[in-house]
């Protein structure tokens, strides 16, 4: 069972985590907001039957079954994708690795998205990363590893137009 | 090694699977290749960094353990439990009107069984022979035919059939009315046949003998046609018994007579004589 305090506690360590990774999921920060608020009144709801020491991956496994719902119905994906894509080849002066990895992340999968973002943004190991994700210890490797070759890919293939772009 | 063993190799050096010495040797052959370490370049991008920046406002996450969710209407609770009743009136009703007909049926019976033990009541007055239920022939006569009736009812019940407004009874004379009726009607035409003084004694003598009354069983009940049947072969048979007789006594040996007083011859038989004079 989880108190006040403790519910206060997880709010301070993990709200800006959590928010960082919805919203780089979705790529809009209002509805990273709002789901990372729903995330926690379920914790809230649920008080009496999570454990206190694994809030962490109940908020990060809420938050991801929301992700999924939202790319199943593939509205804001498809936006976002439009969106990173323009600006990049709108404005060529002012890319930096940051925009080019942006780019790359746009175009892999959603659920490639979660793994890479559980792996990299929050240090997750892969038997956490199963468990929030519902997925067998080898399914996580394996889209871990798909993900990172389709973002080289992909970062590959932009430097080369930004090398030609140049020339 | 081909492109998948490089893949492999790359990907397991920035996800640190590779122990100490593995991981020396691939950085010292990354090192010395120049295309590798292009590629090795990439794969290190892939790494995603943090945007510490990036915050959110956290009042209204706190403010969550102040408020309450209000009542949702469990809109999908209700209909399925709606369709759950629905269907269990809908086989009640089902099961109930099924078993309808058997509880009809058993009623029947019961009525039936209570005909046969109470006093049956006068029969139709516009018959001119009817009596006053003093009458037991009538009475007797009238309560079997009702119980007819029902066992036919209850017949049909049983095989499912609808109740016809006219059920052809394929018995003759079934009531005491038709019956009088017919024979007043008839009275006139009966040359030299026996007249019925009384109604009920020719009931009584004849009808109700005959008739048998049986529940549940195919025997047929026996009519007034096959009783006058009975009588004509009986009477017709005492004919032949009788021509018989004559015809024998006709055909008996003959006796010869001699008269010498009066000179005659005498030829006689049991039935014939014949004389002959000299």
């Amino acid at each position: 069972m989880i108190s006040k305090a403790e519910y206060e506690q997880a709010v301070a360590q993990h709200s800006n985590a959590l928010y960082r990774y919805m919203n780089k999921l979705i790529g809009n920060k209002e509805e990273a907001e709002n789901w990372v608020q729903e995330a926690y009144t379920i914790l809230w709801e649920k008080r009496n039957n999570v454990d206190p020491l694994k809030i962490k991956s109940f908020l990060f496994t809420t938050a991801y079954r929301k992700m999924i719902d939202a790319y199943r119905r593939e509205k804001l994906s498809q936006q976002f994708q439009k969106e990173s894509k323009s600006t990049f080849f709108e404005d060529n002066s002012s890319f930096d690795r940051k925009q080019l990895l942006e780019v790359a992340f746009a175009q892999i999968k959603a659920e490639q998205k979660a793994i890479i973002m559980l792996r990299d943004y929050e240090g997750y190991d892969y038997e956490s990363i199963a468990e929030i994700t519902s997925l067998s210890l080898s399914s996580v490797k394996v889209n871990l590893f798909r993900a990172r070759k389709a973002m080289k890919e992909v970062l590959t293939n932009l430097m080369k137009e930004r090398s030609l772009n140049y020339e | 090694m081909n492109e998948h063993e490089k893949e492999l190799l790359f990907f397991n050096l920035l996800e640190n699977e590779l122990d100490a010495i593995e991981r020396k040797e691939a950085l010292q052959l990354i090192s010395s290749d120049a295309e590798l370490a292009e590629e090795w370049k990439l794969w290190q991008m892939t790494v995603m960094v943090s945007d510490e920046d990036n915050e959110m406002d956290v009042a209204p996450l706190l403010a969550i353990t102040e408020t309450k969710r209000g009542f949702i209407f469990p809109w999908r609770a209700v209909v399925a439990a709606c369709l759950l009743i629905g269907l269990g009136l809908t086989t009640w009703l089902a099961f109930n009107l099924v078993t309808g007909d058997e509880q009809n049926l058993a009623k029947f019976n019961k009525l039936q069984d209570s005909l046969q033990e109470r006093p049956t009541k006068s029969i139709n007055s516009s018959n001119p022979f009817a009596k006053e239920s003093s009458s037991d022939s009538a009475s007797i006569f009238n309560k079997q035919s009702r119980v007819q009736k029902t066992e036919r009812r209850a017949s049909l019940l049983a095989q499912g059939g609808s109740r016809k407004k006219h059920d052809p009874v394929k018995h003759k004379a079934t009531s005491a009315d038709s019956f009088a009726n017919n024979k007043g009607q008839n009275k006139s035409q009966n040359k030299g046949q026996n007249k019925i003084a009384n109604q009920d004694s020719f009931i009584k003598k004849n009808v109700i003998p005959n008739m048998n009354i049986q529940k549940g069983n195919d025997t047929p009940i026996e009519s007034y046609a096959t009783v006058s049947k009975k009588t004509r072969i009986g009477s017709i048979k005492k004919w032949l018994s009788k021509q018989k007789k004559e015809v024998k006594k006709a055909t008996s040996k003959p006796q010869l007579a001699l008269n010498k007083k009066d000179k005659k011859v005498i030829i006689s038989n049991k039935k014939y004589a014949l004389t002959i004079k000299r």
